[in-house]
């Protein structure tokens, strides 16, 4: 128990049993934070799948990356609508089970492979290849796990429910890559996320001589190369207005001093 | 106007004692902003060192950058005003000037520098001074809106009313010279033509370069201003990033250039000897006109976009522009001096030292604008470490000595040498220590821009944690040298 308050009061996931256990306290839970996670190893637990097979996380990040999300099956808030939102948004982007896997892991002790069949069957997902449902093996795994993506939930003895925020977390290789935190996901981030997750880039902003902006210095084809555009003109005004400025001026009070 | 270039001092424009007063009281009160804001933007400088150094876990990661913000624009908008305020006073002598434009720019200095602290101190801006695009205006949620359209409108106030000020000197400029003679091309050519003194020449040229970057700045704040109010949906990030150093580099090569033209003009009277315009000085900042408004490509080194023409362009012309002014400058210095009957004061040795920063910053420099050597200092703590050098014991020391050789005449309370040397010695000692821990970083390949070090560059934490030492001793001599100038200032006040 005074290890539980102690691994609470310094911001570690609780466990789960030991949760349930732990005093309430006003602290907010802290969400995670995608800079502080990148590039971080997330420990390859044993898992549960739900058809009962035993694995590790491992097994499913060995082919593709893995989108991980957490989420309980008892839960009465965000974890189902989160969960239908995440499916539409694989659906629309495609290639699950292809090119990554969606992983769904529980982080209540409580659920079984059977309570993670209905959850699956509950969004229509339980035949689907592309989306794998599981729970750690021990709550040392589940703790390790948590940790290792700052995920914190704490339990709520008044709703009996676990507060926690709803997160999804894609991997490359065991390795942290994106987060995405909230209610949802749309496709355009989703396929963000993907793509930083087979290692592709991903620009934030257009690469030169894309189309979008007003004015710009080059453009870029491949076969040609750069090549300067109009835009260029508009670092050569200030250098040549100046000296027009400056030469009308002296001229000017030329004029005036005559 | 006189036949041919007589080596004669030229004449100074009358005066009336009124606008004497007003000219002076002005001047006086630039010294203000120095006393208040220099000291704080050390203590700026010394929080980023501490949180670097772990000495103190005194400020967030976002607080880092906020206070980074602040302290680099800030210093370059302190020394832009401060020198333009030295050129105002000294140049008064040559060309009449209107009150009203250095008025605008003292209360608009005021509202700017103002707006800045508020996006940035409370609001959390923190793109950097160079608030290089998207990063300026897409933070991320680190910071919130209004900061950015605070932060934005703070540097086109500032633009505004420095442009206005540019501009009221060069007009003065115009009103007695030609450009042809402000330019000093007679010296060139060998035709007749009027004495101009070579502050003239210094001035005339860095206030068109400025000119240059105060529009850059302008097109650079339109476009952000489009994007903003949802006109256009992106900008180009390479065109904003041209646009951005087009202004950033003129801006700071300009306070260089003004302190070395206060130089020019205020060293000679404690030689004893005048500093005479000449064909090679001419041709020296002649060049600097022509070459510094594309000198500064050498900032864009590492973006692959960027044409490799214009990429050996930046280079040549990074070379081009430095070494004929410097060369020019360091030899007219060590001309005038040698064997010289020389008072040595706070002023005549802030100016000789501040000509030495500059070199000394200036090789930095010049290391760092060549290709083979940028490709490995670009990202480290050479880049601070050469433009502190030419800044703290470089331009800084000029401006120091020639705002405290205004307080000193205008106050006429003689100099205390003791306090003045030792002021003189903690600034330059404990700012070429501190100069040195960045020199050392760079060539460790510490990289500039982190908040805290992560262990593989440990370095850099006992590094920053050594510069705060030196730091504090820079600190010393700058609170004793403002107290030196500051009751001068005040005993000034009270006698214009």
């Amino acid at each position: 128990m005074i290890a539980m308050m102690a691994a609470a009061a310094i911001g570690l996931p609780i466990g789960v049993a030991d949760a349930r256990e732990a005093a309430n306290t006003d602290r907010a839970l802290k969400t995670p934070d995608e800079t502080r996670l990148f590039g971080r190893e997330v420990p390859d637990v044993p898992l549960r799948f739900a058809d009962g097979r035993d694995g590790r996380l491992s097994d499913l990040w060995a082919d593709r990356p893995v989108f991980l999300s957490l989420v309980f099956s008892r839960c009465a808030g965000i974890c189902s609508p989160y969960l239908g939102l995440l499916r539409d948004t694989v659906d629309q982007v495609g290639g699950a089970g292809d090119q990554y896997q969606m992983v769904v892991i529980s982080f209540d002790a409580r659920d079984r492979p059977e309570d993670l069949v209905a959850l699956a069957q509950h969004h229509g997902l339980e035949n689907d290849r592309g989306w794998t449902f599981a729970a750690p093996a021990s709550s040392e795994g589940l703790m390790a796990l948590c940790q290792s993506l700052d995920f914190e939930f704490r339990w709520d003895e008044q709703r009996q429910q676990f507060d926690h925020p709803a997160i999804t977390v894609a991997l490359r290789r065991g390795k942290f890559v994106r987060l995405s935190v909230g209610g949802e996901i749309s496709p355009g981030r989703f396929k963000d996320m993907l793509a930083d997750a087979r290692g592709e880039f991903v620009s934030i902003y257009p690469a030169p001589g894309e189309r979008g902006a007003l004015f710009r210095c080059f453009d870029y084809d491949p076969e040609r190369g750069f090549t300067p555009n109009w835009g260029m003109l508009l670092l050569v005004f200030p250098g040549a207005s100046a000296l027009a400025v400056a030469a009308l001026m002296f001229m000017a009070a030329r004029v005036r001093s005559r | 106007m006189s036949d041919v270039p007589s080596g004669e001092a030229p004449s100074a424009i009358a005066m009336s004692a009124a606008e004497e007063r007003a000219a002076n009281r002005l001047t006086l009160l630039w010294v203000i902003p120095l006393v208040v804001l220099f000291p704080t933007f050390i203590l700026f400088g010394m929080t980023l060192r501490t949180a670097q150094s772990n000495l103190a876990p005194i400020v967030s990661a976002e607080w880092f950058y906020s206070i980074v913000t602040m302290h680099g624009l800030g210093m370059v908008g302190l020394w832009f005003v401060a020198v333009m305020a030295a050129v105002c006073d000294v140049i008064r002598k040559y060309v009449r000037l209107h009150m009203w434009a250095n008025w605008t720019a003292f209360l608009g200095t005021i509202v700017g520098v103002v707006m800045l602290l508020t996006a940035t101190m409370i609001g959390r801006y923190g793109a950097g001074w160079y608030f290089l695009y998207p990063l300026s205006i897409h933070p991320a949620g680190v910071w919130a809106d209004w900061s950015t359209y605070t932060f934005l409108l703070a540097n086109g106030v500032l633009g505004v009313v420095w442009t206005i000020w540019s501009l009221d000197v060069l007009w003065g400029i115009a009103r007695r010279y030609s450009l042809p003679n402000a330019l000093s091309w007679h010296y060139i050519t060998g035709e007749p033509g009027p004495e101009v003194p070579p502050f003239i020449l210094i001035v005339t040229v860095s206030l068109i370069a400025n000119l240059t970057g105060l529009i850059s700045a302008v097109i650079m704040l339109a476009l952000y201003a489009l994007e903003l109010t949802g006109v256009t949906d992106v900008s180009d990030a390479l065109l904003m990033k041209n646009l951005l150093f087009l202004f950033g580099h003129l801006l700071v090569n300009i306070i260089m250039y003004l302190g070395a033209g206060l130089v020019y003009e205020l060293l000679p009277e404690y030689a004893g000897r005048p500093w005479k315009n000449g064909r090679w000085t001419a041709v020296a900042w002649n060049l600097v006109l022509l070459l510094i408004i594309i000198a500064y490509f050498h900032h864009l080194y590492m973006d692959f976009a960027q044409l490799n023409l214009v990429q050996l362009i930046g280079q040549v012309t990074s070379y081009g522009v430095a070494i004929p002014s410097a060369v020019v400058s360091i030899y007219g210095v060590l001309a005038l001096t040698w064997r010289a009957r020389m008072r040595w004061t706070m002023t005549s040795i802030m100016m000789y030292c501040g000509m030495a920063g500059w070199c000394v910053g200036g090789i930095g420099a010049l290391i760092d604008s060549t290709i083979a050597f940028n490709s490995k200092f670009h990202n480290t703590l050479w880049v601070p470490a050469h433009f502190h050098t030419y800044f703290l014991v470089g331009v800084v020391l000029m401006i120091l000595g020639a705002i405290f050789h205004a307080c000193e005449k205008l106050s006429g309370i003689p100099e205390n040498v003791s306090r003045s040397r030792l002021a003189i010695w903690l600034i330059c000692g404990g700012g070429y220590g501190f100069v040195l821990m960045f020199y050392l970083a760079g060539a460790m390949s510490i990289p500039r821009r982190y908040a805290l070090y992560h262990e593989v560059i440990s370095a850099g934490t006992y590094l920053a944690g050594t510069a705060l030492v030196f730091i504090s001793l820079v600190l010393a001599g700058v609170l004793l040298y403002l107290w030196e100038t500051g009751r001068r200032c005040v005993v000034a006040f009270k006698k214009v």
